[in-house]
């Protein structure tokens, strides 16, 4: 019989229905008392048949229900026999019971219930995936060769900066002390990082990010270019490049230095 | 009988003479006449924009 959800049960069987049927002794009828044991009766049959769809029912509504049968006959009706920190720790142990119960039954269900086998008993077999296409595999090489390169990156960079023992020697040489070379090291490897990040982010990720995206911007400023174009009409920059195109000549004529 | 193609002609010729623009800018860079060289620079630049606006108004009259 599992421990928690019967301790739990009986324990709220106490509380409930036991302690104020005790306090209240002498002023409850005696079939009231007779009663008493009922519920924790139907809790040890439920949870010995807790398989059965009908034993979780008694567990999960009957028990709960039958426990409130002393306060819902209203025949004790003295307050100092649920004062409002019994009531808390009653609520409490309901939920306890109940979170249990229902963890219980849910681990144990019924045993021809397939979905209910262990997993080390169940065969999986892999599906035929179809081949992915060149585009795909292209993408992916792409992803790939980008993670390496996040890797091997700054892992470069670290190894210029910290531990190429020319470098470092010739860092000591310039500056004198281990401290200041420290000192050195720490701001060039910040300074390496801020550079690598903003060159990865606009060089790599961006692009990246846009062409996934189908570039939507790019391409609609690749309309308005063709409808620009399309218009049989001059723009000012042919004639803005005649007047330069012009003035240049006219000035390479006035200060003799012609063609 | 058949149209000339004004445009495609001229701005053949503007395009062309660009390039002689930055011949003769190669010319006085190697003699170290600066301001020369930089002068026919602009000019170079300036006649090959507008033989390309020259070509794309031909290519828009072509094609309305």
């Amino acid at each position: 019989m599992p421990l928690a959800p019967t301790v739990l049960g009986i324990n709220l069987w106490l509380l409930q229905a036991v302690v104020p049927l005790w306090l209240a002794q002498g002023q409850v009828p005696r079939w009231l008392l007779g009663s008493s044991p009922l519920p924790c009766l139907l809790l040890l049959l439920g949870m010995r048949f807790r398989r059965h769809l009908w034993a979780q029912v008694v567990l999960l509504v009957g028990f709960p229900m039958l426990l409130t049968l002393t306060d819902a006959l209203g025949s004790l009706g003295i307050d100092r026999l649920s004062p409002q920190l019994a009531v808390l720790l009653k609520l409490s142990v309901f939920v306890g019971y109940l979170a249990t119960t229902c963890h219980l039954l849910a681990r144990e269900s019924l045993p021809d219930d397939p979905l209910r086998l262990p997993v080390a008993s169940w065969v999986t077999k892999p599906l035929d995936a179809p081949p992915s296409s060149r585009k795909l595999r292209r993408r992916a090489a792409t992803h790939a060769m980008l993670q390496l390169l996040c890797v091997v990156m700054p892992g470069l960079l670290f190894f210029a900066i910290c531990l190429h023992k020319p470098n470092v020697r010739q860092l000591l040489r310039m500056l004198g002390s281990p401290a200041k070379v420290t000192a050195l090291q720490a701001t060039l490897l910040a300074a390496a990082t801020m550079l690598w990040a903003s060159l990865f982010y606009f060089g790599v990720m961006r692009p990246l990010k846009l062409h996934i995206g189908h570039d939507a911007a790019l391409r609609g400023e690749l309309g308005r270019l063709r409808q620009a174009s399309r218009r049989g009409k001059a723009r000012p920059q042919l004639f803005v490049a005649m007047a330069v195109a012009l003035a240049g000549m006219a000035a390479l004529l006035f200060f003799g230095m012609g063609l | 009988m058949r149209k000339l193609p004004f445009f495609q002609i001229l701005c053949a010729l503007l395009l062309v003479s660009s390039l002689v623009f930055f011949w003769q800018c190669i010319g006085h860079l190697a003699r170290r006449d600066y301001v020369a060289a930089g002068m026919l620079t602009v000019i170079g630049i300036a006649t090959l924009w507008v033989g390309s606006e020259l070509a794309r108004l031909s290519l828009s009259e072509r094609d309305p």
